[in-house]
């Protein structure tokens, strides 16, 4: 693919333009990419505090009455603006839905275990744990390749 | 959710008088009866007409569909566990399906016929318990593997 990089003035910050022909899974992937770049860091709020967050730091991100937080791998906390089903959308390949109401970043899983109950036991890294259903495994397993 | 469920319960009642009627034909049928009979004599004779035994018929297979298509919605829309998921669909069917069942005079109220369905929809759903473990087990395997990987 033929790319031209054309500087526009007045085009407002953190936008990219793209002129195409038509739009195809092609450039749905370049748009993915570019989308992913976007988000390699995340506003959290702690306390009255914003700050970012780096992606490559944040465990899980989980809903809890109607609020979306993430954990971070040192176990720090911090409320996020985004719904899940947007997390879902944007977030890179390597977070993946494991129930109704996390987004996991599968870096930091250390393994999956069968409970006796019939529910799926994820173990991070940093040594905390979540749970999941068999449903989801599926998607987990194409993400991990 | 809620759109999911009134979904699952449309199809239900369709497909559970369609489902319904074509047994109810067939056995027809193969009584080698020359008339339409909902279900059995015995249960027919229980009505006026056969037009009333068939509406009643029909209501009753329409709602064995709607229990039997919403309540699988508990093995592809939950989170639960499952051994949550088997006992609940399996008390949905139990104290609900049945009942209908026996109304629709599928089968005659009796304590043996009683006794003897309640072993088989135990064993089934003990069946499907392991089978889902058995299944769960391996996807679990697999995606450990692909972890190490």
């Amino acid at each position: 693919m033929e790319v031209m990089v054309k500087i526009i003035q007045g085009l407002s910050p953190n936008t990219v333009e793209l002129g195409v022909r038509n739009k195809d899974s092609q450039i749905d992937k370049i748009i993915s990419f570019i989308k992913g770049q976007e988000v390699a860091r995340i506003v959290g709020k702690k306390g009255d505090r914003n700050q970012y967050v780096p992606l490559d730091i944040c465990v899980s991100f989980y809903a809890n009455q109607k609020k979306v937080y993430v954990s971070t791998v040192d176990q720090a906390t911090f409320t996020v603006n985004n719904r899940l089903y947007e997390l879902a959308d944007n977030l890179p390949r390597n977070f993946v839905r494991i129930s109704n109401n996390e987004i996991i970043n599968l870096n930091f899983v250390s393994e999956f275990q069968l409970s006796k109950s019939g529910i799926i036991l994820i173990y991070f890294k940093n040594g905390t744990q979540t749970s999941s259903s068999r449903r989801y495994l599926k998607q987990v397993k194409e993400r991990l390749i | 959710m809620i759109k999911k469920v009134i979904n699952n319960a449309v199809i239900g009642i369709v497909g559970g008088v369609f489902i319904g009627f074509m047994i109810s034909l067939i056995l027809s049928y193969a009584s080698g009866s020359t008339t339409y009979y909902p279900s059995s004599m015995e249960f027919v004779s229980r009505f006026h007409g056969t037009l009333t035994a068939t509406v009643t018929s029909a209501v009753l297979w329409g709602l064995i569909g709607v229990v039997s298509a919403v309540s699988s919605l508990i093995f592809t829309d939950t989170d639960w566990s499952i051994v949550k998921m088997t006992v609940i669909h399996f008390s949905l069917t139990y104290f609900i399906c049945l009942p209908l069942a026996f109304l629709a005079g599928w089968f005659s109220f009796n304590f043996g016929s009683f006794v003897s369905f309640t072993i088989i929809w135990i064993i089934l759903y003990t069946i499907m318990y392991f089978t889902s473990m058995i299944a769960a087990r391996k996807e679990v395997a697999a995606v450990n593997q692909k972890l190490k990987n």
